[in-house]
């Protein structure tokens, strides 16, 4: 023990006496330096370039050496004409800066920083203002993108969104995405092609599409994040093992509008998540082996919804607290999906042996549900007493809503206050 | 009297309703009947038009073919979006298209797929993008 600690010692004391070769380098418009292209050509591999004032951006700036780049309130303004960083090279580091007005483009997915195939690249505090992309990183692996923020001003021009999005990863592995706060773009997150990645404690509002979109990516995890306000809210598509842990999916409104989309989903996981005040709550596509464990639907219009096509899924120990219909079955057939021991603020049933499961099961498709999907209209009749006719008749001979789509042992009470 | 212009009526507006039209995507508000993503991208996306005038909208021609061979309704008309010309439709039998994996289209993947309204358009681009120009999937009027 004590021979392995002289070791370490000898190590550490031998790594902090090496000499440094890395200098910092002032760069602002009054400095020797104060061009930034120039600074970055002249500067060696691991220097630190200080940013001071603001610069003018004519054309992107290309980093292809390993740099520290940290502003001292440093703006970087494109003036709606260009990108602005493009990092080819690995070990980079930008922090502390606002880049601003890139302008918008077709041609090419304009972005403030746009990384190809680059490594360990570190993306901290930085203000993205008016951006068309904020960062676009493309065959990249080992990317830590935390503490930054998006202020796009987007606005609805001839039928057409001038916005990309916030982050968009595609073909990367390994991302890194903490306590950033990204609104008004198209997609906050958006992840294609992306694997083993943390997308975590972030907040993601008032996107024109969704808070976070996931395509073909597998592996990843998504925790603790907040999706509000969201065009269309969060969807994951096409993609396999998923833990979705501890997010808050609310105030999705529209007709197209879902807290979470889901969307040819294997084998994954969605705890402890909070689904609210959304037109649809939970919305499965062909998903297979989801388990939907202690989530809390509340005050949704259609908590969860499925297709027929979603099979063995498991649903249990939810809450679902006063939504206008709790489940829905886009088919007469229930593939294997089972509802036990979840809580239904709807249940009347009773518990005689005091066990805290309702003696007799729930249906958590009521009758009304189902008119209501074939018939959208007819939910001006909802809370009135011909629905409770209906359902009061369904329930006693059930000959439309599926027969198998039944919670056995309903909770008594919520499992969260 | 008043029923006949009644019926003729009827019938006008029937024959109408049932005319096979296009109708134009509204950007950030319908979604893709094949893969439910809301439509963002002006530069991509098709619409096909049943016989019986129904419009079926996407976000991609990769979206759009998929959904072409898994339907079993007839279809009157096909268009694509001309990616040179964000938003606006060009006949899908006419469209040349440009398969690149420089091309990012909404579910393109590795090699997205975008249309041109003219083959000299569609060759410039593919000696920026790369890639290769390929035969429209869906055989239609």
């Amino acid at each position: 023990m004590i021979r392995l600690f002289v070791i370490v010692s000898i190590c550490f004391i031998y790594v902090i006496n090496q000499p440094v070769h890395a200098k910092q380098i002032v760069v602002c418009n009054t400095c020797q330096a104060h061009d930034l292209g120039e600074a970055l050509r002249l500067a060696h591999s691991f220097d630190t370039l200080l940013l001071k004032g603001t610069f003018k951006i004519d054309s992107p700036i290309i980093i292809n050496k390993p740099i520290y780049i940290i502003g001292e309130q440093a703006v970087l303004d494109a003036q709606n004409k260009t990108a602005i960083f493009l990092i080819e090279a690995s070990h980079v580091y930008l922090s502390h800066l606002t880049l601003q007005n890139t302008g918008m483009s077709y041609t090419e997915d304009r972005s403030a920083i746009s990384l190809m195939n680059a490594q360990d690249v570190h993306i901290y505090h930085i203000h993205f203002i008016n951006v068309y992309f904020g960062i676009y990183a493309r065959r990249s692996t080992d990317i830590h993108i935390a503490f930054n923020e998006f202020y796009t001003k987007s606005h609805k021009e001839n039928n057409e969104f001038n916005t990309g999005d916030g982050i968009h990863l595609w073909y990367c592995k390994r991302v890194d995405v903490y306590q950033n706060k990204i609104q008004h773009q198209r997609d906050g997150i958006y992840l294609e092609f992306t694997t083993n990645s943390v997308i975590r404690q972030n907040v993601s509002e008032n996107n024109i599409r969704y808070g976070m979109h996931f395509m073909f990516s597998n592996h990843d995890q998504y925790i603790q994040n907040t999706f509000s306000h969201n065009g269309a809210g969060v969807a994951v598509m096409y993609s396999s093992y998923i833990e979705m842990k501890g997010n808050n999916f609310i105030d999705n409104n529209g007709p197209n509008a879902y807290g979470l989309l889901l969307k040819e989903i294997h084998d994954s996981e969605i705890l402890q998540n909070k689904i609210a005040y959304s037109s649809t709550g939970v919305f499965m596509e062909e998903c297979t082996r989801i388990n939907l464990v202690h989530n809390q639907f509340l005050s949704n219009g259609w908590a969860f919804k499925l297709t027929g096509s979603s099979t063995s899924n498991y649903i249990s120990k939810n809450d679902f607290m006063h939504n206008a219909f709790d489940v829905a079955l886009l088919s007469d057939q229930n593939n294997q999906n089972v509802f036990i021991q979840n809580y239904w603020s709807d249940y009347r049933g009773y518990d005689l042996n005091k066990d805290g499961i309702g003696d007799i099961p729930f249906h958590p498709m009521n009758f009304f549900a189902y008119v209501v999907m074939k018939y959208d209209i007819s939910v001006l009749l909802l809370r009135s007493l011909l629905e409770s006719v209906l359902n009061l008749a369904e329930s006693v001979m059930p000959m439309i809503t599926p027969v198998r789509l039944i919670d056995p042992q309903p909770l008594m009470k919520p499992l969260n206050k | 009297m008043n029923n006949t212009i009644v019926f003729g009526i009827s019938i006008v507006a029937l024959l109408v309703a049932c005319t096979p039209r296009p109708e134009p995507i509204q950007y950030g508000v319908d979604n893709c009947d094949y893969c439910r993503m809301t439509i963002m991208d002006k530069r991509f996306g098709g619409e096909l038009v049943t016989t019986k005038g129904k419009v079926y909208k996407f976000d991609a021609i990769e979206c759009m073919d998929q959904f072409y061979h898994q339907s079993h309704e007839k279809m009157a008309i096909a268009l694509f979006i001309d990616y040179s010309n964000p938003g606006h439709f060009i006949a899908a039998k006419q469209a040349y298209l440009l398969q690149s994996p420089q091309i990012h289209s909404p579910m393109g993947g590795e090699k997205g797929i975008a249309a041109f309204s003219s083959k000299d358009v569609a060759d410039s681009m593919q000696k920026i993008y790369g890639g290769e120009i390929i035969n429209c999937p869906i055989p239609i009027p």
